[in-house]
């Protein structure tokens, strides 16, 4: 679905991403672990299209198409998503409104009929019920005055209703405590199917304890530095990020080589 | 500007007799030609210009209501009592509402002048580049008078300003009077709305006089053409208790002038002066408002929200004055514009004059530009740079619009500005 060769990313003339590859399949969930700085943000928001990143080299491909050349709005509509690290306050903008407009943006892209809002209501209710989310997030503004916890629950709830093939959790855990972590990972879990695929960005190994990742992938200095299951997650998690600094990308790689 | 001050004044109606309305018309025609028509040298003028009316030669209009056809939008809301005027002429009433007047100010200024002399009179006319004001009363004539009963609740009147379809550079002068008597209510709408490629002028001088607990909002749609002008003035006169609302909702491409003035003379009295601009194509719009705390507990509020895309221009001149004695005043301003394009240009200035003591004042003026953060956020849930622009200056004007007296008007006038906002933007 996905497939990273290469890819060298700089922001200000300053190199962040330093070489990546990745190859993720429909049905799987990744999970990229790696200590701050190491471009795990630049990683989501290239793949999203933010402005500001130049890819200098390399290549990303997705589901056939260079996905560099599409549009934040047509990767979206593609079926891309960023749940953000800090999502985005809209005040004034009705969340509810958001969401459908955004719906209907992407339903018209693939020539699927729009939704009009009791098509749309249901389907939110539907998505609310099984997240287990009250519905006084959908009367506010787009983020606006939101906790931390229910930034994060809107991500996934907007993931939940437009249903992407690639989502990309950005350090989705961060800042939440132990019940919203709780309620994030069985909202990414409730959204795992085979034709998904889900890459998980963190930080923690703690978030790893809720949703099972296929694959973990240790990025370091602008590259993958190795590959491996759920252990490789425990392993950090022991270790600490500043072992990895000291020596220990060679004695992952020596491992897994 | 002589040049056209001197052409208008000579077209000006000779003094006929020497009754009180005649000595004020006189009057207004002497002081038309000593204060002239505004140019940037007026501080309150410094960034409208006039030389258009100049380039084209305007002249004075002759109101003839004859074979012209004319442009009549479809009314902005379902109005039983709906007032037309035509190229500032009263034209006619249809639908009627108990304990209101409605009459035009021709009938009234023949029949009863003494109702409205003191109204009339009391229209101040100073060096600031009042002259459009000399010249409305110079001609005092055309226009129409509106009276609400002690006590009554005379709901919503549409006041359409309808042109004629082809105008050339013509000027017309109308003057409406609103008298609400003590505890009475009117929502009055007025609408805006040309399409014709002509260049006329119209110059509206509005006069209210809110007795003590009346209730006044005034919604004002203006929605006209590239090449034409409007110039408006708005002066309140509040008592004891009464409340006054204006929105203004500026979405046409000409050039506009808005002066709203509210005195506060009667304690408890208090205001709401709100605006939304959408500026686009060649627009100029222009609001100076005015809160003048006379008396004292009196509450006033300005709120502003200006978005310039193109080569638009918008200027926003709040000014609030709290005079001597006037203790307990509490006065708001806020005004934010957003520019959407290099070309656009945004002009903001808070005035605060304070002469009393104990008063609570807050202004709070920005100018900015569209959130690139938000604008990718809503750009990578699959919205377009349009619909995610749309969404952010349509959030932008909400606390505006949210004020509307009504869900109705909200819906419609919402739309209506939805709008006046698509279109090609370009990117700053």
């Amino acid at each position: 679905m996905l497939k990273i060769d290469n890819l060298h990313v700089s922001i200000d003339g300053k190199e962040i991403l330093t070489g990546l590859n990745l190859e993720v399949g429909a049905g799987e969930v990744h999970a990229i672990m790696g200590p701050n700085g190491s471009g795990k943000s630049t990683l989501g928001n290239v793949i999203a299209g933010r402005e500001g990143y130049v890819v200098t080299q390399g290549t990303v491909s997705y589901q056939g198409k260079d996905l560099l050349e599409l549009s934040p709005q047509e990767r979206a509509c593609e079926g891309v998503f960023l749940a953000f690290q800090y999502p985005v306050e809209i005040p004034g903008v009705n969340n509810t409104y958001f969401l459908r407009t955004a719906l209907n943006a992407q339903r018209k892209y693939r020539n699927e009929e729009e939704l009009d809002s009791v098509g749309f209501l249901r389907l939110v209710r539907e998505k609310l019920e099984v997240l287990r989310i009250g519905d006084d997030l959908l009367h506010r503004g787009v983020n606006e005055g939101f906790s931390g916890g229910e930034k994060k629950r809107n991500e996934i709830f907007q993931m939940a209703v437009l249903e992407p093939k690639l989502a990309i959790l950005d350090e989705t855990d961060s800042g939440l405590d132990i019940d919203a972590l709780k309620a994030v990972a069985e909202g990414v879990n409730s959204l795992r199917s085979p034709d998904r695929a889900i890459i998980l960005i963190t930080h923690y190994q703690r978030l790893l304890e809720y949703i099972q990742p296929d694959f973990v992938h240790v990025l370091a200095r602008g590259k993958i530095v190795a590959d491996g299951g759920p252990e490789l997650a425990l392993k950090l998690e022991e270790q600490g990020y500043t072992w990895l600094e000291e020596g220990g990308i060679a004695q992952l790689q020596a491992g897994s080589a | 500007m002589s040049e056209l001050v001197n052409s208008l004044a000579e077209n000006l109606p000779a003094k006929s007799g020497d009754s009180w309305l005649a000595n004020l018309k006189a009057r207004g025609r002497s002081q038309f030609t000593s204060v002239g028509l505004p140019d940037k040298k007026v501080e309150e003028w410094k960034y409208t210009s006039l030389l258009a009316l100049e380039q084209r030669k305007t002249v004075l209009g002759t109101s003839s209501t004859s074979s012209k056809a004319v442009y009549k939008p479809k009314p902005l809301a379902d109005i039983t009592v709906q007032i037309s005027m035509l190229d500032g002429e009263f034209v006619d009433i249809s639908g009627k509402a108990a304990g209101v007047r409605i009459q035009s100010l021709r009938t009234v200024l023949q029949d009863n002048p003494e109702e409205i002399k003191d109204l009339l009179q009391s229209l101040e006319i100073d060096q600031r580049g009042q002259g459009f004001s000399a010249l409305n009363t110079a001609t005092l004539d055309p226009g129409v008078v509106i009276h609400v009963a002690s006590e009554v609740n005379a709901g919503e009147i549409l006041l359409q300003w309808n042109s004629s379809a082809s105008l050339g550079a013509e000027l017309f002068n109308s003057r409406v009077v609103l008298v609400l008597e003590k505890g009475a209510k009117l929502h009055l709408l007025e609408q805006f709305e040309n399409r014709s490629e002509d260049s006329s002028v119209l110059n509206v001088v509005v006069q209210c006089k809110l007795e003590e607990s009346s209730e006044l909002t005034l919604t004002r749609l203006q929605d006209q053409s590239a090449s034409s002008v409007l110039i408006t003035r708005t002066d309140v006169s509040q008592s004891n208790n009464s409340y006054f609302r204006f929105t203004a909702l500026d979405l046409g491409t000409g050039l506009v002038r808005h002066d709203v003035k509210a005195d506060l003379s009667g304690q408890g009295a208090s205001c709401a002066l709100n605006g939304a601009c959408v500026g686009s194509g060649q627009s100029h719009v222009d609001h100076h408002l005015y809160a003048n705390h006379i008396a004292g507990d009196c509450k006033s509020s300005q709120l502003f929200r200006a978005v310039a895309k193109d080569r638009s221009r918008v200027v926003f001149n709040g000014k609030v004055h709290v005079f001597k004695g006037a203790d307990g005043s509490d006065a708001k301003q806020s005004s934010a514009g957003l520019l959407l394009s290099k070309l656009a240009e945004i002009d903001t200035k808070p005035e605060l004059e304070i002469y009393a003591d104990e008063v609570i004042a807050s202004h709070g003026a920005t100018v900015g530009q569209l959130d690139d953060q938000a604008l990718f956020y809503m750009q990578s849930r699959g919205l377009s740079e349009q619909q995610a622009t749309n969404l952010l200056t349509m959030a932008f004007c909400r606390s505006v619009t949210d004020q509307l007296p009504s869900d109705s008007l909200r819906e419609t006038l919402g739309e209506r500005l939805s709008r006046a906002l698509e279109g090609a933007v370009e990117h700053v």
